[in-house]
């Protein structure tokens, strides 16, 4: 009698013990484990300044900054955006009408392509080396100049050194703007270089 | 005999030379021929220089996954390998070799942009359905008074495919937008606005694995406002991201 009474009480034990064997999957998530991970980039990221070199207007310092996204390879799109003041003094007309008010702005956001046409290697000292390499950039944009604005077209030439963090890079660029009020004045066309520092993302 | 037994010794000292030479290129010769060597260069592309050499078996650590190529490390140095170059043996495990494959697949998603000879922007954007893909177009002229745009959707489908070109037609329809002072769809210059159907057939010339350039041919007829039909040559650059 007792050894049934024992029986009885060890009854949900037993069945406890049983839940235990059910096959109970463990949940697997596509994807890589935190010890896994491969860092990925996409492109990059810099500001710069540049000399700007204004037909018919003295040359000033633009500020800008740049992303790249990399296409591939050789290609990638680019997109900046400048900050540069225009001109210092005001310029009227024959009869006195004022065509450029003093201190105008010359803002630039612009969108395009790049492509490396020339990729190497450059040591400073012999010991360390850098990956470099040379592209050429059309930029399609809007110049916004004062209370005008015009479509602004660009041709880059950039030399960048690739470092793994960071990148420096230098450019020479030909632009013009079809502002027409530019235009008229024949201050619509210019050339710059400048240097640009930036990361990657 | 004695002539013999001159030469049975060193006879028997070149056979079993023979004999260990033998098993031992039987025994390392399917490890040798598993292994290759793996160029590793200075940049993330094939015109960067080779900077270092590894065994394809030698463990190699990622570090950055940029395009197509991947930086590597093996504890010393490191360099870029094509991601279809990186070996099963070299370290990395399945899933990271299953991301890398996954991260080089194009996604399904294009988008595009460009500039036409009317000198409007064109951007766009469009997405599979079946065999074809829904797309929709924006363009944009703002030439001093010239301002007009347009907004199409519309269904894409690649006719043909060569060995470095393919051919993909468009058809749509959009809504058109005449500004003030714009004659594209009203003789008068004045603000109006029209449904337009629009055609176009693009050469497309693959670029990269992503991105691909297209030479755009296309005609656009106005429904109401002036029924002015108009064609246009565009060049565009599309992406898959």
């Amino acid at each position: 009698m007792k050894y049934l009474i024992l029986c009885l009480l060890s009854l949900p034990l037993l069945s406890v013990a049983e839940t235990t064997d059910i096959y109970q999957p463990r949940i697997k998530v596509a994807g890589l484990e935190q010890s896994e991970n491969i860092s990925r980039r996409y492109g990059s990221w810099g500001i710069g300044v540049a000399q700007q070199a204004q037909d018919n207007l003295s040359g000033r310092t633009a500020l800008n900054i740049s992303a790249r996204w990399f296409a591939g390879e050789h290609w990638y799109l680019l997109g900046t955006a400048q900050y540069a003041p225009f001109n210092r003094d005001e310029i009227r007309n024959g009869s006195g009408q004022v065509l450029l008010e003093s201190g105008e702005q010359a803002n630039v956001l612009a969108g395009g392509v790049g492509y490396a046409f020339l990729q190497g290697t450059a040591s400073l000292n012999g010991h360390m080396s850098y990956p470099w390499q040379v592209a050429v950039e059309g930029l399609l944009g809007e110049q916004y100049t004062g209370d005008s604005s015009g479509r602004y077209s660009g041709l880059a030439f950039s030399w960048q050194l690739l470092g793994d963090d960071y990148w420096l890079a230098t450019e020479w660029r030909t632009y013009q703007s079809d502002d027409s009020r530019l235009d008229k004045l024949n201050v619509n066309k210019g050339v710059q270089w400048g240097i640009s520092f930036g990361s990657y993302f | 005999m004695l002539v013999l037994g001159n030469l049975w010794r060193p006879l028997t000292f070149k056979l079993s030379r023979l004999l260990y030479i033998t098993t031992f290129c039987m025994i390392c010769a399917p490890s040798w021929a598993q292994q290759e060597q793996l160029y590793l260069r200075k940049g993330p592309g094939s015109s960067f220089p080779v900077i270092f050499e590894v065994s394809s078996t030698e463990q190699l650590q990622p570090l950055y996954l940029q395009g197509e190529w991947l930086l590597l490390s093996n504890g010393r140095r490191q360099g870029w390998l094509p991601v279809r170059e990186v070996p099963e043996s070299s370290g990395l495990s399945r899933a990271q070799l299953w991301y890398l494959n996954d991260a080089l697949r194009p996604g399904d998603w294009h988008v595009q942009g460009g500039w036409n000879s009317e000198t409007a922007l064109q951007l766009g954007i469009s997405y599979p359905l079946d065999r074809y893909r829904l797309a929709a177009r924006y363009t944009r002229s703002d030439a001093g008074e010239q301002a007009w745009q347009s907004a199409e959707l519309g269904f894409e489908r690649l006719f043909s495919r060569y060995s470095g070109w393919s051919l993909q037609g468009f058809a749509g329809l959009g809504l058109g937008l005449n500004e003030e002072g714009s004659r594209r769809w009203d003789e008068q210059g004045r603000e109006t606005s029209t449904a337009i159907f629009t055609l176009s057939g693009d050469v497309i010339w693959p670029l990269e694995t992503r991105l691909d350039l297209r030479l755009r041919l296309q005609a656009s007829q106005a429904l109401g406002a002036d029924q002015s039909a108009h064609t246009a040559i565009a060049l565009i650059w599309n992406l898959s991201l």
